[in-house]
């Protein structure tokens, strides 16, 4: 046979004329087309493995560079809440108030600091002292807010509204971030010993963040 | 001290910590947990001048307490080495059958070191004490 006629020679496959380019080039897609479907096959079952983990441990993921972000991390301690935040500006107090505390709203009595831009824990530990409590708030570890509250023991239970967010949520700056608010119900007229949660603005302990007008 | 497990839980399981308080008495916590549960269980002990708390937590929902009596919170201070500590899945996955009763953690004082101990505190109120200090177990409940 002539040289020139072998290089034109093709096989037969399924009653087609395929040349060896061609079939080279059909295994490779095949093979191609086998790995994305493993792949997908693989990411479809570890999604909902990843969703469990991510709620056992939440991380802070920051989407979008400009918004503040918030995750709240379990609590090492009965008396500590804890928080991962990323703060874009130099522009958002940090507030912690025991006072006038409503179910909805800011109160207007509170002490506040102003928190620098970045990325750090917030922590929130309420320790309870002969004759009162101390609230103290910490950025990364440093002391940022100390408020000291000689309460009346018989407060009798309390209603919290945490905010629980085990994977991060962004907002925008305008919109304050209530991290914890918790009003002490108050005791009932004529009824010694008995409580019930209050009507109106009450004590108690609320943390948020705000943007500094 | 801390002891943390990880742990799968199928729908309408409830979770009870026992912690004894004298010879005879105790007191328990306890969470139903209605839906099917993945989540991390953590028992931690902190030493409070003197006086040791216990604070359990699973997923949202935590217990805190005081060890009582004294002798048992010195047992943690002092000997925590010598106590019995029964861990589930300490080494390897454990797997129980839907129904069952399983203890996660037992924490107990070994008899002749309670008996040693015993020396120290008042014998009159410790002389019938079980040493078992604390019980985090899990059973099945009714839907």
């Amino acid at each position: 046979m002539e040289p020139n006629a072998k290089r034109g020679q093709r096989r037969q496959l399924f009653g087609l004329q395929v040349g060896l380019r061609q079939l080279l080039l059909a295994m490779l897609c095949v093979g191609v087309w086998f790995a994305h479907w493993t792949n997908q096959d693989g990411i479809a079952r570890l999604e909902p493995k990843l969703a469990n983990l991510q709620s056992l441990s939440p991380e802070l993921i920051v989407s979008d560079p400009n918004k503040n972000a918030v995750v709240q991390l379990p609590s090492p301690w009965y008396s500590i809440r804890l928080w991962e935040v990323y703060i874009p500006t130099d522009r958002v107090r940090i507030c912690l108030s025991t006072d006038d505390i409503a179910p909805f709203g800011l109160p207007d009595i509170y002490e506040s600091v102003l928190l620098p831009k970045g990325q750090y824990a917030i922590q929130l530990d309420e320790q309870n002292e002969t004759g009162g409590f101390r609230f103290l708030v910490t950025q990364n570890g440093q002391s940022c807010l100390n408020i000291e509250k000689k309460w009346v023991a018989a407060s009798g239970g309390s209603t919290t509204d945490s905010n629980v967010w085990t994977q991060t949520k962004q907002f925008d700056d305008n919109v304050p971030i209530v991290l914890c608010r918790r009003r002490n119900n108050v005791p009932v007229p004529g009824s010694p010993g008995s409580s019930r949660s209050p009507s109106g603005p009450a004590e108690g302990l609320m943390l948020w963040l705000q943007n500094d007008h | 001290m801390e002891l943390a497990w990880r742990i799968y839980l199928p729908a309408n399981y409830k979770m009870t910590r026992v912690q004894r308080t004298d010879s005879s008495g105790s007191t328990s916590f306890g969470v139903s947990l209605g839906n099917p549960t993945e989540t991390i269980v953590r028992v931690r002990f902190r030493d409070n001048n003197g006086l040791v708390e216990c604070f359990s937590n699973h997923g949202a929902s935590s217990s805190f307490t005081r060890i009582q009596p004294p002798i048992y919170a010195a047992a943690i201070l002092e000997k925590w080495n010598q106590l019995e500590i029964e861990q589930l899945g300490k080494d390897r996955l454990v797997t129980c059958e839907p129904d069952e009763e399983f203890t996660l953690l037992s924490i107990k004082i070994p008899g002749e070191l309670l008996e040693s101990m015993k020396s120290r505190f008042d014998n009159s109120i410790y002389g019938n004490l079980s040493g078992e200090i604390t019980r985090v177990q899990f059973m099945k409940q009714a839907p």
